[in-house]
């Protein structure tokens, strides 16, 4: 813990960490405010950093957090197949295969070598493109079970040589999207944030000179792993179990998908184990091995050291155990459009598990999943587009306070939705609703958040569009007596009046202008007894129009008399009498 | 009509500059706020500066009520409408979790209650057309069952933006039936895509709506009963004064007013200096601030919130682009659970304050670290008014550098360091970040800590010089003194460049000044108004991009315009972002346009160096300089320092309300306005 004998360093390393995060955060303001996609400046689906030569995350700035494993491993595949000689100053390097370096096609990093007295470190940004290809525009489809039908793969090909650009992959690229413009756009914009990643090291770099600042470095992960192992040490040492699944896998419908966790803590170090995770699948919901980490590390995150920015220090204390072959590690020919499907239900299952452990520190679950539908045709500009964004939903009921309401899932962090003014000047859709969903909340003493309605129409007859909806089977967890929150959903209206037909994945629809399409998040599950609950918040609940009146009586017992407030006596005897079958309930 | 007099109400102190148009001085004064009514303040402030109100040709004003009624949930019980489907727009926000690794992230606030959000059919799409017209039934019920405390209702409606007319509508019905509420329309505020934004915007301006009005109407009233009839002028947060009838209908504007003059009047001060780029830094108790003024102009934000990035409010009127950071006099140093030093952004505030104030604080703060380094007299720390407590200051630094192996001293050397690198990487942000050289800038430092960082801030950042303007203290209220009249709209454009036509838009642009003119001049007496200048800008992209780069058009451009723009904006891009794209088409986004007219104002000082003055120090001390080293320093009083006095560092020059520190082969020169200049590297 003393940090004698390097006195210096206190300083030098405050003065470097602050650095090294004002570059990361920098290059993020770059790529995001020169890309193309909606993907990227919109919806923040791109991460960009600093490594060491060996990968370790020297920084990294928030984008999405289940990035979080893959900047070192892209490096390290990199110097594992190319050999550390190869790197030359004003390199650029370009790598999208997702079972060496995690995620989807979609997601293509690039990442240029940074040399000052010699190699120093990495320039890495990562983001989603809009369409690598393949068999369906957008390049994911629940239909695919190959990752050979979803688009141009891409391991370690030199982008731009000392700082020319390699026609050759670049007009490779080009040939190969929907959409080169948008493509080679966002590339442009990510290769401008590695320069820009190269520049500043650089200089940072001669300023403190090299052994400083490999000292500072040092010194940094040091204090990152000290800031994890003392939030681990707060954990009781045992082993920790929970589980939770997915609907299915796009392809076998009705066959669910386990994910079954087991956690070991023992004294300042934490090991999560995914050796139960299914087989991977023949549907679209796998990644490399790289995304189990990226969700271990995503998780033990929030646990540890949430305020801090991100360095490789953090995740020493962190131990990953997955053997290969599931939906986490999967290996050839593994498809992996959908591969997010897992990350957000995977974390609130370590989260759950940790639950007994950690009363005070665990939300009761969240919706979990990124329901999505993707829409492809010709904007309003007769541009070809693809669009889709993340639909928010309820996060679980907390120990001290109620749930967030119609928020992203924990795959997302900072990632805003498209508005629906924005939506309708670009593409052809109408959007009747955009709201809070009534009665979604998981009820608890600290109710979930509310889940999210949207319905809207497609103007345009070309448009097509794919639905993809889990986590409407296992429903958002209540925690310590709360209730589940409503899950996951969507529903198509063919023509008005028609009956509502739940939709849940299905791709390539094409609808008249009259069908209505309805996408519920769902609401977060509640954290604790219901019956706890103060009378006078429920109400507030029901004038609000956050629950209805049917559900102030069921769930929570809670009866309203004609002013609009809480019959106190009858809702004390509602309650009682509820407590009183519960238990009788209990005994039988 | 001799007084042109600024106040400009602080959290803590009220601040009055008055510039005497007959003689050409410049007086001043400081009091305590007085929170419960400002006016007192104000009148208090009029009283010590012996103002003579009749005798006054213009009361320019700035106080922090908005943005206090924001941050602190004060402002009034306030409905809004929307369009069916949409009430709940302004609760969900954009759904993004900022905070994005903490299980326990909050939701942005939400100043109106879902119960108070009503719906109202109607519905445009994206191009204008009604695909439903105002439902006025509904809408009549809705407004007839608001509760009758509610004091204010905002409108915003889908896609108000390409045509508020079903908002003026509404509007009129609100009046009509409601006569006692304050009614705000989003189409009135903002011309701008984005629902939420442009709700939040107008849910702000009639939450404050109220608030301010009745405020200004207190001090007009104040200000009429001791016969004065100047026109009263509100400070904007664009860096623009506008009239106190345009303020009571958009207080929003005036959210950051006080922090705007500041910058203005650093505008103001570096064009008579002849430095042309120059970086505003203001440093006070709790947070540092900074803007660039790049060729006369203060850059202007591109998105602002209310109440800080992770739980504030977006907002789209127009906003000077000040950074902010947790880095103040009060901020506290300490040892984090790693085992890490670490500066603020938790801030000693004024109680307990930091250790040297003897209030019963114990973590050291920024305050105490310059103390312990000898940097700040602790008997002359506000002109003398307040007496520090060394010991304590430095006796708080050992405790903290005992973690690390450090003395007290070595210690306080390291807070100020990071401290400075925090604000460097702020400051950063603005300038390199964006395409810009420090090198080519001037650091002008106010606020109470901004002298004494200034000069190794300007090292760390390169910058070649610095500026200590004279009345540091006040200087935002100089600021108000030299803000012009101005009011800035934009209206969202969707358009390639290339199939834009030229007589179009530059109908499009007179319109749009036609319109900010009439908000300038809104009842302004006719002499109080000099010549109108109109300053055009454009919001381009490329087809596809997202975020536009805002260009301003070249005076006299008008004829041949969309010929030029592509050039400008291909070379644009290139230095913002590092990279363009000279071949793929160019699209409009926004038109932008500001009317400006001038008011009178004291002549910008001169940059010419008077003839150096050798000055022997009155005293000296030993000073821990940046350098590691401890330094025998000549110590001076500013007030002393007569123009053209010479100061070759190490030194310290004390003013009443700041220290200025002269490191080690820098020089500093008092300029012939009094303002002070530092030239890094020029000692003899």
């Amino acid at each position: 813990m003393t940090t004698t004998g390097r006195r210096v360093d206190a300083v030098t390393t405050a003065v470097i960490r602050h650095s090294l995060v004002a570059t990361a955060d920098e290059m993020m303001s770059n790529v995001k405010r020169a890309a193309y996609s909606p993907s990227i400046h919109q919806i923040q689906d791109v991460c960009v950093g600093l490594v060491d030569p060996t990968g370790n995350i020297l920084a990294c700035a928030p984008g999405l957090p289940m990035f979080l494993a893959d900047m070192g491993d892209v490096v390290r595949d990199g110097i594992d197949l190319l050999g550390i000689d190869a790197f030359e100053p004003g390199d650029v390097y370009i790598s999208n295969d997702p079972l060496s370096i995690g995620t989807h096609i979609n997601n293509v990093a690039t990442y240029s070598p940074i040399f000052s007295d010699g190699l120093i470190g990495f320039a890495v940004a990562r983001g989603h493109m809009v369409d690598m290809g393949g068999a369906v525009p957008g390049s994911r489809s629940t239909r695919l079970t190959e990752i050979y039908q979803e688009g141009l793969r891409i391991r370690q090909l030199r982008f731009y040589a000392r700082g020319n650009p390699e026609v050759g992959i670049h007009r490779l690229i080009a040939d190969n999207t929907r959409m080169p413009e948008e493509v080679l756009g966002d590339l442009r914009a990510q290769v401008a944030a590695c320069r820009t990643g190269e520049r500043r090291l650089d200089a940072l770099v001669q300023r403190y000179g090299r052994a400083q600042f490999e000292e500072a470095s040092a010194a940094m992960f040091d204090h990152g792993e000290r800031l994890a192992r003392a939030a681990v040490r707060q954990i009781a040492d045992g082993t920790y179990r929970a589980e939770a699944f997915l609907d299915d896998d796009g392809i076998t419908l009705g066959e669910h998908v386990a994910l079954p966790v087991v956690i070991e803590v023992s004294g300042d170090e934490m090991t999560i184990d995914f050796s139960g995770f299914a087989d991977q699948t023949r549907g679209s919901i796998n990644t490399g091995l790289t995304g189990a980490i990226s969700i271990a590390r995503n998780a033990f995150k929030c646990l540890t050291t949430p305020h801090e920015p991100v360095n490789e220090g953090h995740f020493r204390p962190l131990h990953v155990v997955v053997r290969p072959g599931t939906i986490v590690s999967a290996t050839l020919p593994a498809a992996c459009g959908w591969w997010a499907r897992t990350t957000s239900t995977t974390l609130d299952v370590i989260l759950k598990a940790l639950s007994p452990a950690l009363p005070d520190a665990i939300p009761a679950g969240h919706f979990g999943d990124i329901p999505m539908c993707l829409i492809q045709g010709r904007d309003l500009n007769d541009r070809r587009f693809v669009f889709f964004e993340p639909v928010p939903g309820g996060h679980g009921g907390r120990p001290h306070e109620d749930g967030v309401s119609a928020t992203v899932c924990f795959h997302e962090g900072d990632t805003p939705d498209v508005p629906v003014e924005v939506q309708e000047s670009t593409i052809p859709i109408l959007v009747e609703e955009s709201a809070l969903d009534i009665d979604s909340a998981g009820a608890g003493l600290h109710r979930g958040g509310l889940g999210y309605r949207r319905t809207f129409r497609l103007l345009s007859a070309s448009a097509s569009m794919q639905i993809n909806v889990d986590r409407h089977e296992c429903l958002p967890w209540g925690l310590n007596g709360g209730l589940a929150g409503r899950p996951n959903r969507a529903f198509i209206q063919a023509e008005p009046g028609a009956d509502w037909e739940l939709v849940l994945k299905r791709d390539d629809m094409r609808l008249s202008s009259d069908a209505r399409v309805r996408l519920f998040g769902g609401g977060g599950g509640g954290w604790g007894d219901p019956l706890d609950r103060d009378p006078s918040r429920v109400v507030d609940d029901l004038r609000d129009g956050y629950i209805s009146g049917e559900a102030a009586r069921r769930d929570y017992g809670v009866v309203v008399d004609a002013s609009g407030s809480a019959a106190l006596a009858e809702t004390e005897r509602t309650r009682a009498d509820t407590r009183a079958r519960r238990h009788e309930e209990g005994d039988q | 009509m001799t007084w042109r007099v600024a106040v400009d109400i602080g959290g803590t102190f009220t601040d009055l500059v008055a510039w005497n148009q007959a003689d050409g001085s410049i007086t001043g004064s400081k009091v305590l706020t007085v929170p419960d009514d400002p006016v007192v303040g104000v009148i208090r402030a009029l009283e010590h500066a012996d103002i003579s109100l009749p005798d006054t040709a213009a009361f320019i004003h700035g106080s922090t009520i908005a943005i206090n009624a924001v941050l602190q949930q004060t402002g009034v019980k306030t409905a809004l409408l929307t369009t069916e489907g949409f009430r709940d727009v302004l609760e969900m926000g954009r759904k993004n979790r900022p905070d994005m690794y903490n299980l326990f992230f909050r939701p942005r606030m939400c100043p109106v209650p879902r119960t108070l959000r009503v719906e109202v059919r109607e519905r445009l799409d994206a191009r204008g057309n009604e695909l439903h017209e105002l439902d006025l039934d509904g809408l009549r019920a809705a407004i007839d069952g608001l509760p009758d405390d509610v004091a204010s209702v905002a409108i915003s409606f889908l896609h108000s933006y390409v045509d508020p007319k079903h908002e003026i509508a509404a509007a009129a019905e609100v009046r009509s039936r409601r006569p006692d509420v304050f009614v705000s329309t989003s189409g009135a505020l903002s011309r701008e895509i984005g629902e939420y934004e442009r709700t939040c915007t107008v849910v702000v301006n009639a939450y404050v709506g109220p608030l301010v009005s009745g405020y200004l109407q207190r001090l007009r009233a104040h200000l009429s009963a001791h016969e004065c009839t100047a026109p009263l002028l509100i400070t904007q947060s664009n860096g623009g004064v506008m009239t106190s009838s345009v303020a009571v209908v958009q207080p929003i504007r005036t959210l950051e007013s006080g922090p705007a003059a500041g910058v203005t009047g650093v505008a103001r001060m570096a064009q008579g200096l002849g430095t042309g780029d120059a970086i505003a830094f203001d440093m006070g108790g709790t947070s540092a601030k900074a803007c660039v003024i790049n060729r006369g102009e203060p850059e202007a934000s591109t998105e602002y919130f209310i109440g800080g990035r992770l739980l504030g409010l977006p907002v789209q009127v127009p906003f000077l682009d000040i950074v902010e950071v947790g880095a103040g006099g009060g901020s506290i140093a300490y040892v984090d659970e790693g085992g890490g030093l670490r500066v603020g952004p938790r801030s000693a505030g004024s109680v307990p304050g930091p250790a040297s104030y003897a209030l019963g604080g114990v973590e050291p703060t920024i305050t105490d670290a310059n103390v312990t380094l000898g940097r700040i007299d602790p008997d002359y720390f506000l002109g003398g008014e307040m007496r520090l407590d060394a010991e304590l200051a430095a006796s708080a630094l050992t405790r903290l550098g005992r973690a690390f192996g450090m003395d007290g001293p070595e210690c306080a050397l390291g807070v100020v360091r990071i401290a400075n690198t925090i604000m460097a990487s702020a400051i950063r942000s603005i300038t390199i970040e964006r395409g810009r050289d420090p090198r080519d800038f001037t650091l002008v430092a106010y606020g109470g800590a901004g002298a004494v960082h200034a000069a190794s801030l300007a090292a760390e950042l390169q910058v070649p010089e610095v500026i200590v303007p004279s009345g540091a203290g006040t200087f935002a209220a100089f600021g108000m003194l030299v803000t012009d009249l101005r009011h800035d709209v934009a209206r969202t454009l969707l358009g390639r460049l290339d199939s834009i036509d030229d007589a179009e838009l530059n109908a499009l642009f007179r319109e749009l000044e036609t319109e900010a003119a009439e908000y300038v001049t809104h009842q302004l007496i006719g002499d109080a108004i000099s010549r109108m200048t109109y300053i055009r800008k454009l919001d381009l992209r490329y087809v596809g991009q997202f975020h536009p780069l805002t260009l301003t058009v070249p005076p006299g451009a008008g004829v041949r315009l969309s010929a030029q723009l592509p050039d400008l904006f291909h070379r644009a891009h290139a230095d913002r972002y590092g990279h363009n794209a000279p071949r793929e088409p160019i699209e409009v986004r926004a038109l932008r346009v500001s009317a400006i007219s001038e008011v009178a104002k004291p002549a910008p000082g001169s940059g010419a160096e008077p003839a150096p003055v050798r000055v022997a120090a009155q005293r000296r001390r030993q000073v821990l300089m940046d350098d590691g080293g401890w330094h025998d320093c000549a110590v001076h009083r500013r007030p002393n320092l007569p123009p053209g006095a010479v100061v070759d560092g190490p030194a310290i020059i004390e003013d009443v309300a700041t220290t200025v520190l002269i490191p080690v082969r820098d020089r500093a020169q008092v300029l012939r306005d009094g303002h002070l200049r530092i030239r890094l590297g020029e000692a003899a």
